[in-house]
């Protein structure tokens, strides 16, 4: 059996394409614009030619590559490629401003590895079982489990809670805009626009809110040289053992988190690396230092959103159900090479199946050993000018959306979530709130909805007791907790 | 990494330059007359995202029309809107010169019954039909409902409590309500995610859903699932034990067939229209296509233009009457 699966694996033109896949994958997941499904999309037709396991190796090195590539522009300007690379932004970039730009990208990619490792465990022992995870969630557990979601990254932002419930309110209203789910008839907030009907694109919304502001920020410190400490040439970089033990806990949590997450539909690594981040900061003993470029930021983000890839190919792979839009797609690359993923798949072509998986696993490995050894190269762009610096960004963040649904009228909202996310920023509202909702609205939304059909009415879907109704109603103590807690120490502190 | 981008967008650029002066000179030659002969790349819009149960066939389709054509015959997807509108409007603006075409999926005639589209067959030039498949009706394999019979008497002894799964306004979601019509009965219509539709009948939150034979074969051959009726009036090869709506005293269930077809801009000359339709006849006879089909439980379904825009006509008026039934409840 294992055999068969490292003959099917192990092979040069194989090992060659996850690299090629993973450089690419790099590319377009630092690019903000460009991201993991648009890479799998524009090989789909590539691989037609391929044989099956050389068409999975590339696609499998796509998805990995650009899922870890969204750290680097994170990390050094600031700007996420994707929605799961939002978190790294808020320890990854303070920190290359220090200076320690091969150091936070160091920290990231080892991260990576670590959650990609976990998630490639639990696809091998406990496919099956997790994927009994996937049937038992139905539309009120997503509705439960998203809202919690929201609440959570809302409460642990101390101090600027009613702040990031603001936020996240205008989020879930803008991401109403267009033709409603479920029912599909009545258009909303479309001003009569067919181009409205489709709603804001997330990938435009996260480059409007992040790096339209940066870029403009920027641009008025275009003065202000920091001076980077220099990139001392190393074949490759590891964070420093002292590091990596410090926050084995930190990983391993963030790994369990975005595995679990991963799983679930519609859910995917943005709210997985945000949720994980909060939680380092509330169980960590000096939450006031996050955001101020500390590793266990990073730790905990990274190791959430490469943990996902493995979550949600389990679903796949078990049940046909994608656990992403990128899964999705690999269903159709799969397709179209006669496969059809499944439970057939697991019983009928094992070997197969197997196969897959590891090809997950070589290319994990391949994409960590690929970061860290080209660090010494991107970590120059912090060393790069300014003003010869942001045009390039802004031309990539251009032609990038442009180039997610070939529209022209993506531009113009652009404009418009980049003063949002300006004004935003300036006045210290939080914006992972507001990207979080644009995450998670829909399946909010929609899961409520068909909670509400299925059962009758919310009294009647909250009262089939289960994980479901035990998240919903966490969901609504929690914050009254935080208002109750905000009030005491407000009161002690006026005492004193 | 910058100047190896600039490199390829200049090396395109030139590319592009030097294949336009091609057309140029191979544009003045004298081919007035005669069978049109495509001089630039055919190109396949597909209203929805790569990989989608729209785009896997026309790739294929794509891939055998180039075989038989001079130039190329590519896929491309421009999605947004509602139910493919924004792929529809871009070929429905573009010239008609045989340059763009777009898949017609089911959802097409339904989104104009609906209201939602404001374009219909009228505003295109009918190319022909290159696929169908066909729709099931599946319940849990341990389940209580052995044959459709049982599942309706359910349906009469429990009005309304009976849950059946669809993606509201798709093609399985009316074949729920033309069961309900015809048996005269009422199942609570279900509304399932897109992605996974599946789960939720393993997860025994509905009693039974509808769906392409090609999605749910699996499950049926791995003993999770029983099929209770095929939408069509041949048995399906594999499944000729699952009974068919005709064995099952349905009727007028013609509409209920997930076909896939291609259209041009409207006011496309029919010598262009030919050309287009005899590649799909070609590509849709040839037999390692058929096989690659039937891998995916996807039968090709050849038509001529005339075959077609008929049928595209009456799919136009049966979605309207249906729709009419669904907007009044």
């Amino acid at each position: 059996m294992l055999v068969d699966v490292l003959q099917n694996v192990v092979s040069l033109q194989n090992f060659l394409l996850i690299l090629i896949g993973v450089a690419v994958g790099n590319v377009f997941g630092a690019i903000p614009g460009l991201n993991a499904p648009i890479a799998v999309a524009l090989a789909l037709p590539i691989t037609f030619t391929l044989e099956t396991m050389p068409a999975i190796s590339l696609l499998m090195g796509l998805y990995m590559g650009c899922v870890s590539g969204g750290l680097v522009s994170a990390t050094l300007l600031r700007i996420p490629g994707t929605a799961a690379s939002v978190a790294t932004t808020f320890d990854g970039y303070p920190m290359a401003q220090q200076g320690r730009a091969t150091e936070a990208l160091s920290i990231g990619s080892f991260a990576s590895l670590v959650g990609g490792l976990f998630s490639f465990l639990c696809l091998v022992t406990l496919a099956p079982v997790l994927s009994k995870m996937a049937v038992g969630f139905g539309p009120w557990e997503y509705f439960a489990t998203a809202s919690l979601a929201l609440v959570l990254v809302c409460v642990m932002l101390r101090g600027r809670t009613l702040k990031a419930f603001i936020a996240l309110f205008m989020g879930l209203l803008l991401r109403t805009v267009g033709i409603s789910p479920v029912d599909g008839i009545a258009a909303r907030y479309t001003f009569g626009s067919y181009n409205m009907e489709s709603g804001f694109n997330l990938i435009v919304v996260i480059i409007g809110v992040f790096a339209l502001p940066e870029i403009v920020s920027s641009i008025a410190k275009l003065k202000e040289h920091v001076k980077p400490l220099p990139v001392k040439p190393r074949l490759f970089y590891l964070p420093a053992w002292g590091s990596i033990r410090r926050n084995i806990g930190t990983m391993l949590r963030g790994s369990v988190l975005g595995t679990f997450i991963g799983i679930l539909p519609g859910m995917g690594g943005g709210a997985a690396s945000l949720i994980s981040y909060a939680q380092a900061k509330r169980s960590s003993k000096h939450p006031e230092r996050f955001g101020t470029g500390i590793e266990e930021g990073i730790y905990s983000c990274e190791s959430a959103n490469n943990a996902t890839t493995g979550g949600a190919l389990i679903p796949m792979l078990a049940l046909g159900v994608p656990g992403d839009t990128v899964t999705a797609i690999l269903m159709g690359a799969l397709a179209l090479q006669g496969l059809t993923p499944g439970p057939l798949l697991s019983l009928k072509n094992e070997t197969l199946f197997r196969s897959i998986i590891y090809v997950a696993l070589v290319a994990n490995i391949f994409m960590f050993v690929y970061q860290i050894m080209t660090i010494r190269y991107v970590a120059k762009v912090t060393e790069m000018k300014k003003s010869y610096l942001f045009p390039w960004v802004t031309v990539f963040c251009v032609t990038g959306v442009i180039s997610i649904k070939n529209n022209v009228f993506d531009l113009i909202y652009l404009m418009a979530f980049g003063i949002i996310g300006y004004v935003l920023d300036k006045n210290d509202y939080p914006i992972s709130p507001f990207i979080l909702a644009f995450v998670l609205g829909r399946v909010v939304e929609e899961n409520l909805r068909r909670s509400v059909m299925n059962y009758g009415s919310f009294l009647e879907s909250f009262s089939r007791f289960g994980i479901g109704s035990i998240f919903v109603t966490l969901a609504v103590v929690l914050p009254i907790v935080s208002i109750v807690n905000h009030v005491r120490r407000e009161r002690t502190k006026d005492a004193a | 990494m910058k100047r190896v981008i600039l490199l390829v967008v200049a090396f395109a650029v030139a590319v592009g330059f030097a294949y336009a002066g091609g057309q140029e000179e191979s544009a003045a030659a004298p081919e007035m007359s005669g069978p049109w002969v495509p001089t630039e790349p055919i190109q396949i819009v597909v209203p929805f995202a790569a990989g989608g149960t729209t785009d896997v066939p026309a790739r294929i389709f794509a891939k055998y029309m180039t075989e038989y054509s001079d130039v190329p015959v590519e896929v491309i997807n421009i999605t947004g809107g509602s139910g493919g509108s924004a792929g529809a409007k871009a070929v429905q603006n573009a010239d008609p010169d045989g340059t763009m075409f777009v898949t017609q999926p089911v959802a097409f005639p339904m989104m104009a019954g609906l209201g939602v589209h404001d374009f219909t067959n009228e505003d295109f030039e009918m190319v022909g039909q290159w696929l169908n498949s066909t729709l099931a009706v599946v319940v849990q394999a341990d389940s209580d409902y052995q044959t459709m019979d049982d599942l309706v008497a359910a349906a009469r002894a429990n009005p309304g409590e009976i849950g059946m799964g669809s993606v509201t306004s798709t093609l399985p979601f009316f074949a729920i309500l033309h069961i309900a019509e015809q048996r005269g009965v009422e199942f609570k219509m279900v509304d399932l995610a897109q992605a996974q539709k599946s789960s939720e009948l393993l997860g025994g939150r509905v009693d039974g859903y509808v769906d392409a034979i090609g999605a749910v074969r699996q499950f049926i051959d791995s003993g999770d699932f029983r099929a209770l009726g095929v939408i069509t009036d041949v048995e399906v090869v594999g499944y000729e034990d699952i009974p068919t709506f005709d064995e099952l005293g349905f009727t007028d269930f013609g509409y209920l067939k997930q076909v896939q077809g291609l259209w041009a801009p409207g006011g496309t000359p029919e010598a262009i229209v030919d050309y287009v339709n005899n590649l799909m006849k070609l590509a849709a006879e040839n037999p390692d296509c058929q096989a690659e089909f039937a891998a995916l439980a996807y039968k090709t379904a050849y038509m001529t233009v005339d075959e077609y825009t008929a049928f595209m006509d009456d799919a136009y008026e049966t979605f309207a009457e249906k729709a009419a039934m669904v907007l009044g409840n």
